[in-house]
């Protein structure tokens, strides 16, 4: 059997969508063809499912070890790893979940998911030379509202209905998971690096939707419009503080 | 073509991510680490970083096990890329993959998946081979996997194909006396003779892992789990390779259940000891 043939038929055979290949394959010393397989499948199940719960700990925590297994493998029947580096498997499955969960009792799942993966994308983002803060100091006083920041490749920005951070938080650590009250309200979250290690921190509407308006490129006048209209007492200047201080900016141009 | 950086002959043991903080402040005595280039892909972070600071100490080999270069369908381009990236920062004694497939119509199974021991796909995991070491403009070595099913279409021996890939791609051998100790029981053939088989001119790594034994059908099968001591049989085995091949820079593997740093280190000076 050709070779392409032969693998497209193994890997059919794995998806349990056809034992074509069976024949193909020695028998020998007692362990039929199928048992043989099914070794392989059991790999490729739980090979996947152990590294999507490494992405997701949370959400595999708050479905308990049986039930994460039944939605890692549905999840990977409807989204296979698509490359040789098994990392990328997480990217989907936000969404996924957001699909699968809808409006329902487990609708926040989706939201936990998003927060996970936004931690794995910014330990993983490129490095940068964070914005000397002399560089602001430096634009006359009427082209500041024109000035553009570009956030560092490792910053994510996570909105959420639900208290989020709050439920991450309360997976951390060892001992007992602590109750957390679904209907806390809403949370923002700011994900970072910085030296010691990935940083959440909760932040404001209007913190937000000022970073969010410098994420999508527009200038700082806008963001501080945006953020104006979430808190009317929105301070400019210590917000631009914050950011410089904790390294979020990466470069500025006008 | 050059050939890698020497190395010093002494057994080394792989990098993984629990053991970073530990083998950067205690420096353990081992000759050099192996990484999965994979886990090291990212485009910054700790991650990479701390492989560079391992590097400033140690002489450093990258192991790959994504490329699956013997699937019939085109190599993920992206893959290489990044690949080559990771080898210009770090500057490998060694770059190594798998004689394995892994993915096909677009499906990966992150997995080492056995070749069909046919003249068609030697052909092709020898062009792939030729194609990859031109673009990196060294010699790689290749590495035999466990396996726990054999296709009944095979014109050559486990060992027979290894040696046509070495003639036919040029490439090295990284010999791993566990994995040809598992798929000797688990296929029944001869170990030794295996090891007779190869040319020893080629292997240039040799890796030693645990693996489990467990009951399929009623049926022994060994399975290559990489979580626990290596066996008695593969210490033996691997003293007939040293008398082979000689003071090959050998590897200790370990990937799940990992234990405390000082285990893999007491391994590593086992390895050493054997002459």
């Amino acid at each position: 059997m050709p070779l392409r043939e032969l693998q497209q038929r193994f890997i059919a055979s794995l998806y349990d969508e056809s034992t074509e290949i069976e024949g193909e394959i020695c028998a020998d010393g007692g362990i039929g063809a199928a048992d043989r397989i099914a070794i392989y499948r059991n790999n490729l199940r739980a090979g996947f499912g152990k590294a999507l719960a490494l992405e997701f700990p949370v959400i595999a925590a708050l479905c308990g070890a049986d039930f994460f297994a039944i939605l890692a493998r549905e999840f990977q029947r409807a989204h296979p790893s698509a490359s040789g580096d098994l990392h990328h498997i997480g990217g989907p499955f936000p969404p996924y979940l957001r699909q699968r969960f809808g409006t329902g009792e487990y609708a926040y799942f989706a939201d936990v998911a998003e927060l996970e993966w936004a931690r794995e994308e910014a330990a993983r983002a490129a490095d940068a030379v964070a914005l000397d803060v002399r560089t602001i100091g430096t634009t006359g006083v009427d082209a500041i509202p024109a000035l553009k920041f570009r956030l560092a490749p490792s910053v994510r920005l996570v909105a959420s209905r639900w208290p989020v951070l709050t439920i991450w938080e309360a997976h951390q650590g060892p001992g007992e998971v602590r109750e957390v009250d679904l209907g806390a309200g809403p949370e923002q979250v700011l994900v970072r690096r910085s030296p010691a290690g990935l940083v959440l921190e909760r932040i404001t509407v209007a913190d937000l939707a000022f970073l969010a308006t410098l994420e999508s490129g527009g200038t700082l006048g806008a963001a501080f419009d945006t953020a104006l209209v979430a808190d009317p007492a929105f301070g400019v200047a210590a917000m631009l503080r914050r950011c410089v201080v904790r390294g979020l900016f990466a470069a500025a141009q006008r | 073509m050059s050939p890698p950086a020497p190395v010093p002959a002494r057994a080394g043991i792989g990098l993984r991510a629990p053991h970073h903080r530990d083998v950067l402040e205690r420096r353990p005595d081992v000759g050099w680490f192996e990484a999965h280039s994979e886990n090291y892909f990212a485009d910054g972070g700790s991650a990479v970083a701390t492989l560079l600071r391992v590097r400033e100490h140690w002489p450093v080999a990258l192991h790959g096990v994504g490329l699956a270069l013997g699937s019939a369908d085109p190599i993920d381009r992206e893959h290489l890329r990044r690949l080559e990236r990771l080898i210009a920062r770090v500057e490998p004694w060694a770059v190594s993959e798998h004689v394995c497939w892994g993915f096909a119509g677009g499906r990966h199974t992150n997995d080492l998946l056995p070749m069909p021991r046919t003249q068609e796909s030697l052909r092709h995991l020898a062009a792939r081979v030729r194609e990859w070491q031109d673009a990196l403009g060294r010699q790689v070595l290749l590495e035999n996997v466990s396996s726990y099913l054999e296709f009944r279409e095979a014109e050559f021996t486990e060992a027979g194909y290894l040696a046509a890939l070495v003639a036919e791609s040029g490439c090295a051998l990284l010999l791993d006396v566990n994995n040809v100790y598992v798929n000797a029981r688990n296929h029944g053939f001869d170990p030794e003779t295996y090891l007779d088989e190869l040319p020893a001119h080629a292997i240039r790594e040799i890796h030693l892992a645990g693996h489990e034994v467990t009951q399929i059908a009623g049926c022994e099968m060994r399975i290559d789990t990489h979580d626990r001591l290596i066996c008695d049989e593969v210490w033996q085995l691997y003293a007939g390779a040293r008398r082979r091949f000689g003071a090959v820079p050998t590897l200790i593997e370990w990937d799940a259940a990992l234990p405390a740093l000082d285990v893999l280190v007491e391994e590593a000076r086992r390895a050493d000891a054997i002459a």
